[in-house]
């Protein structure tokens, strides 16, 4: 399986966006960025569980203990107000980004 | 989120650092799980798929750390950090931090005490509603003819700029007509001191009372509410109203012991009785010059009732002596407010002119030019005081910011050779990782702790001087009643003192000890021969250190010899072993009869106590930097124009001369037969018959007071000789005597003259009063010595102030100087080993070193005697009798510092000398 790096910028975008879908704890963001990205993206835990806290600290995204599938306990992460406008704020500029990009590598 | 949610959440994250850990390993524990689940499902076997998790993981304790980092608090962990390890450091080190934590705080100590004063002085605003809006009136006066009041009383003043006369009193009319109408301003208070008070409380005289008269509308117009009871309403000012006094916080704790039970109680003023209705709050002293606590206030309109001898001229229109003070209305400025009261100002004094004129009898005079109004600032209420005192206030605190550099300079030094023993610690960090910026943020935290330790001390040491430097009045009588409150202010200078003094000491020795080639110190040890930088700071520090104890130790000199000359010189009359006294009997309903029989009743009693050999007194006591001025004319002498005919004048009992011992040199003295219907006599001092009379005789010759209009019908009949009157500092004024039977005075100064020790006779003379009139209260009873010793207290607080201040400087240097020669030593002991094995002798080396020492000492001293020639100047118009560049001085303190110099620097001068050359030379 061949890994591909991810682009520096997109791991929070990347995180916020499958949060969106409901509270994940850590494993299960990675897994479903890597589920979703078919297999191309992987997230190291090295760079996941800083960005994580880094968030926390900035409030896109709270935390709290529950019961994962297995009935383990786990820590969930769940976006938060500001993390759906944080969202959306990453999101539309990912899209310029890759308009731009993409104009760039059919013109030049 | 918002910033305090943000801020709240650092702090909880740091308080719960040990279960939010604890937290952050079960999680990662629980992702490490699930991926080894994910791998044995994979079809793995159990330490492949284990093995395969931690791979893919990746450094657990590394990922721990960075996921710390991004937490909450992590500054706040990263300080805790710091601060723990300076604590560590410093705790290693005690006598280091004790001398250094003992040195700040004398110097922030001693820098928190002066400020509070200058926060007392110079800073604090009146206890009222929205101080920032009050105005105090002021008049100046027009530009020809000079004032127009015929009589005033307050706090007038030349102003030496524009040589015009201004004051902040006005009449009773004009107060009338700002009260009903002020345009600009939302309300008009006046208020004046009670100048003649006799307050009895439960029949018992007050000794150190002040009282005003207040307008009705002063407690509300400044926005003071009662503690206790009411303030006065415009009902008690109506003149039929039954008297009433509201005291202040002060007087209530004091005399009444806050008894609540104070309401309604009954003290006399001036024999007529008043009822309490009310307690101002703490703090609240009323709007005089700083130091005078109004602790009893009457209504104003009551002012013909308690004051029966002049209260009823001080309605009219040329007797000027309210304060009046203004709100200004919201949007109003003071200059908008001042324009529009000026013409109704004018109008006034222009009518208060014509009634005085009406009075006189050469009514001819020109009308003078009218006089201006001006609102000032009135926030600080009158501060004529606290103007006076702000260059003594500058120069405390110019005394305070040497020793706080010199405190500065031997610590940064003491840090300077910690941080070189600390050499091989630092460059070990600096070795395995650690940046230079992080380790001076821990050396500079250091500091930071120990400026801290040091302005705690500060604190406490201040918190207890401020008593003792009250104690030596430096301002005058009236700073018994200053108190300092350490407050806010304080507390945030000395905060501020301790962060930028942190920053002063530790910066060069921090930056200095993570500098150079850390290498070096891992090989073969620090045998450098000659000097290196370190020891060139240090020297340099030490350089400032000896000038800052010559210029603090010169200032000291200097204020020695002023007072010792201020001591020895000439009086003109015999200051030893004499009492004084003061009584104040028209405030106790004496009239002008009465009183003449007082003072004689008093001068016979206290003339029959055991030791006194005379009692005298005058209007005027001698050496108070009282004095009465009159304007005088000579008949016969046409005064140059524009001359001024003022001179200084006194009311003396018959016997002044001949107890104060002050020589007739022409003529006679007063006598008991100059009484009220016998012909008026008067005695001139020398210096009144040189100006005037030069190489005439004055004697038999007439003078009158007053305007040339007036009739000269004085006699002169004697000379007597110079003597000081205002200060000893003061040249003896041209001074005329007049015979108090012929001047009968409601104030009088007594003094006793004793056989011996006037010390002793003091309760003898106060019960003696009390036994002729137990409702006289005796003011300021006091040896003479005590009454000069009050008069030079600044220059006796600015001599001792810098003489501890200097004597502080002194020890930090010697110590200093002590360990920077050691150190050298010890750092050259190679070299010395070295030229000692090429012969050069014990006696030699000695001389090397003191010789080394000796020029630092030189350097410092040259500096300080230059610094100190600069800053003499500032100090010039309170020294007496000398220069403040007297050569003796200088060389004096010099010669002190170089012989301390040379002791401190003796015992390491002879180890040097005592180097023995083969253990120095043996390697390491």
């Amino acid at each position: 399986m061949e890994k591909t790096e991810l682009l520096s910028g997109t791991l929070d975008l990347l995180v916020l966006r499958v949060l969106n879908g409901g509270p994940l704890h850590g494993f299960g963001i990675a897994e479903r960025i890597h589920v979703f990205s078919r297999d191309v993206l992987t997230v190291e835990e090295g760079s996941l569980y800083p960005a994580l806290y880094r968030m926390h600290d900035k409030g896109w995204i709270s935390s709290e203990w529950g019961q994962s599938d297995k009935g383990r306990r786990a820590k969930f992460y769940t976006l938060t107000k500001e993390g759906r406008k944080q969202l959306e704020n990453e999101r539309e500029n990912w899209s310029r980004v890759a308009l731009a990009i993409g104009a760039v590598l059919k013109n030049a | 989120m918002n910033a305090r949610t943000r801020f709240g959440k650092r702090i909880r994250a740091f308080f719960r650092k040990p279960q939010l850990d604890a937290e952050m390993a079960e999680e990662m524990r629980e992702h490490l799980e699930l991926r080894v689940e994910r791998n044995l499902a994979a079809g793995m076997s159990p330490p492949e798929a284990r093995s395969a998790a931690f791979r893919a993981f990746g450094g657990v304790e590394q990922i721990k750390e960075r996921c710390r980092d991004q937490r909450a608090g992590v500054w706040l962990d990263h300080l805790l950090q710091d601060f723990r390890y300076a604590a560590r450091q410093l705790a290693r080190s005690p006598a280091f931090t004790a001398i250094a934590v003992l040195s700040l705080a004398l110097g922030i100590g001693a820098n928190t005490t002066i400020f509070s004063l200058v926060n007392e002085f110079l800073l604090s605003s009146l206890p009222v509603r929205h101080p920032e809006e009050l105005v105090l009136l002021r008049n100046t006066a027009g530009a020809r003819g000079g004032g127009m009041a015929r009589w005033e009383e307050g706090n007038g003043e030349v102003d030496p700029a524009t040589g015009r006369r201004t004051s902040t009193s006005f009449s009773w009319p004009t107060f009338e007509q700002f009260r009903a109408h002020h345009p600009g301003l939302s309300d008009v208070i006046a208020y004046a001191p009670i100048y003649q008070l006799n307050l009895l409380v439960d029949g018992q005289p007050e000794l150190n009372a002040l009282g005003q008269f207040v307008s009705g509308n002063y407690h509300t117009g400044l926005g003071v509410v009662a503690l206790l009871g009411r303030t006065f309403t415009p009902a008690d000012d109506l003149p039929g109203a039954a008297p009433v006094a509201v005291i202040s916080h002060r007087c209530w704790q004091s005399r009444f012991h806050g008894d609540p039970a104070v309401l309604g109680r009954t003290i006399q003023l001036n024999k007529v009785p008043a009822s309490i209705v009310g307690v101002t709050p703490p703090r609240f002293e009323g709007a005089m010059q700083i130091g005078e606590s109004a602790d009893v206030s009457v209504p104003l309109g009551q002012v013909a009732r308690f004051e029966t001898d002049r209260g009823a001229d001080k309605v009219l229109p040329w007797y000027w002596w309210l304060r009046i003070m203004g709100r200004l209305a919201p949007g109003t400025t003071a200059t908008q407010a001042r324009a529009a009261l000026e013409p109704v100002f004018q109008e006034s004094a222009r009518e208060g002119w014509l009634a005085a004129q009406a009075l006189e009898k050469d009514s001819g005079s020109e009308m003078p030019d009218l006089p201006c109004l001006s609102a000032d600032p009135g926030a600080q209420g009158e501060n004529d005081t606290r103007r006076e005192y702000a260059s003594s206030l500058y120069i405390l605190i110019g005394l305070v910011s040497l020793v706080l550099f010199a405190s500065c300079a031997n610590v940064a030094n003491l840090l300077l050779a910690r941080g070189a023993a600390r050499r091989r610690e630092i460059a070990l960090r600096l070795a395995v990782g650690a940046s230079r910026g992080r380790i001076v943020r821990q050396l500079l935290t250091e500091s930071i702790l120990l400026a801290f330790l040091g302005a705690s001390l500060g604190i406490a040491l201040a918190w207890w001087s401020r008593g003792l430097l009250l104690a030596l009045r430096p301002f005058g009588g009236t700073s018994a009643i200053l108190d300092l409150p350490l407050d806010a202010h304080v507390l945030g200078f000395t905060v501020a003192v301790a962060i930028s003094t942190a920053l002063l000491f530790g910066l060069a020795p921090a930056l200095r000890a993570t500098s150079g080639n850390l290498i070096a110190e891992f090989q073969g040890g620090a045998r450098t021969l000659g000097n290196v930088g370190r020891s060139r700071l240090s020297q340099a520090l030490m350089v400032i250190q000896v000038a800052l104890t010559l210029v603090l130790l010169v200032t000291t000199g200097l204020f020695l010899r002023t007072l010792s000359n201020l001591q020895s010189v000439d009086a003109g009359f015999n200051r030893n072993s004499l009492a004084v006294f003061r009584l104040e009997a028209s405030g106790a309903g004496y009239t002008a009869e009465q009183l003449a029989a007082l003072n004689n009743r008093l001068q016979e009693r206290l003339g029959q106590l055991p030791g006194v050999r005379g009692v005298t007194f005058s209007r005027v006591a001698l050496l108070t930097r009282g004095s009465m001025t009159r304007t005088i004319s000579i008949e016969g002498y046409t005064p140059p124009p524009g001359t001024a005919m003022g001179v200084h004048s006194n009311v003396l009992a018959a016997n002044f001369f001949a107890t104060m011992e002050i020589p007739l040199v022409a003529g006679r003295g007063f006598t008991s037969r100059d009484n009220a219907t016998a012909p008026m006599v008067a005695v001139i001092n020398q210096a009144l018959a040189q100006q005037f009379f030069r190489h005439e005789n004055p004697l038999g010759r007439r003078v009158a007071f007053g305007g040339a209009g007036e009739a000269p019908q004085i006699e002169i009949v004697g000379v007597a000789r110079d003597a000081k009157y205002t200060a000893l500092r003061d040249a003896v004024p041209p001074t005329i005597y007049l015979a108090a039977a012929q001047n009968p005075e409601g104030s009088v100064n007594f003094a006793v003259r004793t056989s011996d020790s006037p010390a002793a006779i003091l309760p003898a003379i106060r019960s003696a009063v009390r036994e002729i009139d137990p409702t006289l209260p005796v003011l300021g009873l006091r040896t003479h010595d005590e009454q000069i010793e009050r008069l030079h207290s600044q220059e006796t607080l600015f001599a001792r102030l810098s003489g501890l201040f200097g004597l502080v400087a002194l020890t930090l240097a010697c110590v200093g100087l002590y360990g920077l020669m050691s150190y050298t030593v010890l750092r050259r002991t190679g070299e010395i080993g070295l030229r000692m094995a090429l012969g050069a002798l014990p006696l030699q080396v000695l001389a090397m070193i003191l010789r080394e020492s000796l020029a630092l000492v030189c350097a410092g001293v040259l500096l300080g005697v230059l610094a100190a020639m600069g800053a003499g100047r500032l100090i010039a118009s309170m020294l007496f009798g000398l220069s403040p560049t007297d050569p003796s001085t200088f060389a004096t303190v010099a010669l002190i510092l170089f012989a301390i110099a040379l002791v401190a620097s003796l015992l390491p001068a002879w180890r040097a000398s005592r180097v023995d050359p083969m253990t120095a030379l043996r390697p390491d």
